[in-house]
């Protein structure tokens, strides 16, 4: 077991606490790195998925695992990220122009969708992101002249200075920079005071209130930047499917990045990208499997969204702090054993009792 | 060490050679071709009588020994409706399967997304599940349509049902989408044609279960023929409502509606409803002996009965099985597309019309016939109509 003695305060803020966490990272950094030599077409495909996604995770983890805020309409910043790119590349501009203002169009709407947040909580404001949702597929359908409407629109390969980067291994790195950018960027937002004050929130408004964090400018903040991540990850998003409808930004896909979090565990960013894993992976070994299994049970209708459903229930019974919360109990229990407590990880939240006086 | 890069070089050389000639999913004795289906999504029960038909016909197939000493394996992948699944079932069909060709696919957004991915490793789209024009349009070497355009079907169906009946006041109803709007602009294009237009348009969103505004709007409007750009569950509430607040007009639809659920569904009032239809609709009292010992057949296998989607399935893998069958012994996607496109299928039992491609026309037929519920079930009452 290792013994962590804090000399200093800039301890507290690094991003790697130990040499253990540079020397497994750096594995990971350069696994990633070489991916696209070692791994088929197929396999490196699912894996720009799971980092588009994992773009997304990013964004909702900010809002629903750090700050505590539900939102039922992220598939809307999703699909408005993605239509501003397939929009502004095909009037000529360039990507790493048009990228960032895909992020910034959906931070733009996730301000927007802030401002009711302000006077809403809980379960009040599931339902006002979920009409949010609905109303940007509705706006994405009937704006034909901008969107192409339900006849949907086809999106160009990501082109530098009129080279198009098709192949796929360009856009995988394209992909794997982006990540890591987010994912650094949102690391240092949570060591920020900004990042404090989200988890303040999180934990106990009134508290956070009465520590002098004004609820609505980070409430507002939190929204506008996980919707700028996730319109990000939209604008990937369009390019690696090169054919985007409104329907592909409806309320399923919006439960269906929810469940990155829940399954990943709210909390962590590791969560995001394990989330995202288990989301684009699951179904994909579904089918594979399928091949083994015998006749009757492989051709059965709805045999994915059974498996999949009876994994996310599973998640909620056993293991409500996801997989990553799994994998801190599994490192727990073997660097301290024989010591581990079952109650270690139980969550102490007594002064949520205060929040009732509301 | 000399002779290891000798051997090394030879055996690039022979890898290099083998991969030139040996085409992806054919071998010696086995051809592999690959479906995308819905098998957990919003149309599974349209996915999977059509799974069951195309299943049947490759069984017949590798019963009779296969084609040209080539049995077919079918692998059948659920994209669940969803495009970003359909990219990724197809990247594990064309990578993992080593799929020869994609056959009998449904939707139409899964099909827009996987054709890309498709084409770029040279394998073609052969006979999809839905009457979009992006099927054959613009004109790929690889992509070959099965079902006649939606567009092409109303405005066939339209004209021919103006000119008989004589009606002045056309309506139409339709589904807020691209299905419902190429419904809508086939019958525009029927009625400019012989110099009308349509005297009262009324639309729905996907989903919805009451249609009585859209009617009170019509009934108001005195219209004599409603094209009814709608589906399943649609078509029946609208009709429903139509009858029930004693508005009694033709309605039109298109192979999109040209289920027997239909009638199953509303019962009575449903009798009169007009669809087009690219076969006349199997019952298992059908006057061909041929059809009637198909139905049962399937039924045998299946344990259930047969809908219309499991015809479709079964002559999309006939359609294929004549194409490979042309295409002769040495089987490549090039000498599959250069039969293709000699190709010509006669009218089959199920009373399709004559099939025929050609390097400019990847498009079987775009005729289909009108049909109408009389007493509980479908009855085609013309023959194939051109426009």
């Amino acid at each position: 077991m290792r013994f962590l003695f804090k000399t200093n305060y800039q301890q507290d803020v690094r991003l790697f606490t130990h040499g253990g966490q540079v020397f497994w990272y750096t594995v990971l950094g350069v696994l990633l790195l070489v991916a696209p030599f070692i791994l088929s077409e197929y396999v490196l495909s699912q894996l720009v998925f799971v980092l588009i996604y994992s773009i997304v995770g990013f964004g909702l983890m900010v809002l629903t695992g750090y700050t505590g805020q539900v939102s039922l309409g992220h598939a809307a910043f999703l699909g408005v990220g993605a239509y501003t790119e397939a929009l502004l590349q095909s009037h000529g501009v360039p990507f790493f122009i048009s990228i960032p203002c895909a992020a910034i169009m959906a931070g733009g709407v996730g301000v927007i969708v802030g401002l009711p947040a302000l006077r809403l909580r809980g379960l009040y404001l599931a339902i006002a992101t979920l009409a949010f949702g609905i109303i940007v597929e509705e706006i994405l359908t009937r704006w034909e002249s901008v969107t192409g409407g339900g006849a949907g629109k086809h999106v160009k390969p990501v082109s530098f200075f009129g080279v198009p980067l098709d192949a796929d291994e360009t856009f995988y790195y394209l992909c794997l920079f982006v990540v890591v950018v987010c994912a650094l960027g949102v690391l240092n937002l949570m060591r920020s005071p900004t990042g404090r004050a989200f988890i303040a929130i999180r934990d106990s408004e009134v508290s956070a209130a009465s520590l002098g964090i004004s609820l609505a400018r980070y409430k507002t903040l939190s929204f506008a930047i996980s919707a700028a991540l996730t319109g990000l990850a939209g604008a990937l998003y369009a390019h690696k499917l090169s054919f985007i409808t409104p329907e592909q930004f409806g309320l399923l896909v919006s439960i269906e990045l929810i469940t990155i979090v829940i399954l990943g565990g709210a909390g962590a960013l590791h969560g995001a990208v394990f989330g995202s894993i288990i989301l684009i992976v699951l179904p994909q070994l579904i089918a594979i499997a399928k091949d083994f299994l015998p006749e009757g049970v492989g051709s059965q209708t709805g045999l994915q969204s059974f498996v999949f459903g009876a994994v996310l229930v599973g998640f909620i019974l056993f293991e409500p702090m996801g997989l990553y919360g799994r994998w801190l109990k599994i490192r727990t229990y073997f660097s301290l054993f024989p010591f581990y407590r079952r109650g270690l990880f139980r969550r102490q939240k007594v002064y949520m009792k205060s929040d009732r006086l509301k | 060490m000399h002779l290891t890069r000798v051997g090394l070089l030879s055996l690039i050389g022979t890898l290099a050679a083998a991969s030139v000639f040996a085409q992806q999913g054919v071998t010696r004795n086995e051809i592999v071709i690959g479906t995308a289906q819905d098998l957990s999504g919003p149309i599974v029960q349209l996915s999977k009588p059509a799974v069951n038909g195309m299943r049947m016909r490759v069984d017949e197939i590798n019963e009779r020994g296969g084609i040209h000493g080539r049995k077919v394996k079918l692998v059948v992948e659920d994209h669940g409706y969803d495009p970003k699944k359909a990219v990724l079932v197809t990247q594990k069909m064309i990578q993992r399967d080593k799929i020869f060709a994609a056959v009998g696919s449904i939707g139409t957004p899964t099909a827009v997304a996987a054709m890309p991915l498709l084409f770029e490793k040279n394998v073609p789209h052969l006979f999809p599940l839905t009457g979009a024009r992006e099927m054959y349009e613009p004109l790929h070497k690889l992509k070959y349509s099965f079902s006649p355009p939606y567009f092409d079907q109303i405005k066939a169906g339209l004209k021919h049902l103006v000119a008989q009946k004589g009606s002045k006041r056309i309506c139409t109803i339709y589904q807020d989408d691209d299905y419902g709007l190429e419904v809508m602009r086939g019958g525009e294009a029927a009625l400019k044609d012989i110099g009308m237009d349509y005297t009262e348009r009324t639309t729905y969103k996907r989903g919805a279960t009451d249609f009585s505004s859209q009617v009170a709007r019509m009934k108001e409007a005195n219209c004599e023929i409603v094209v009814v750009g709608t589906i399943i569950r649609e078509t029946v509430g609208t009709i429903g409502a139509a009858r029930k607040s004693g508005f009694n007009p033709d309605f039109l639809g298109t192979t999109a509606s040209y289920f027997d659920i239909i009638h199953k569904l509303g019962g009575q009032a449903m009798n009169g409803f007009y669809s087009m239809g690219n076969i006349n609709y199997p019952y298992e009292d059908d006057p061909s002996k041929n059809v009637r010992d198909w139905y049962q057949k399937y039924k045998q296998v299946y344990k259930e009965d047969p809908t219309i989607m499991s015809v479709y399935g079964y002559q999309i893998i006939s359609y294929f099985e004549a194409g490979v069958e042309k295409a002769g012994a040495k089987l490549t996607v090039d000498t599959l597309i250069e039969a293709l496109d000699r190709l010509t299928i006669p009218r089959d039992m199920f009373g399709a019309d004559e099939f025929s491609y050609s390097k400019t026309k990847h498009l079987g037929s775009n005729r289909s016939k009108l049909c109408q519920i009389q007493e509980g079930r479908w009855r085609c009452i013309t023959d194939h109509l051109s426009q």
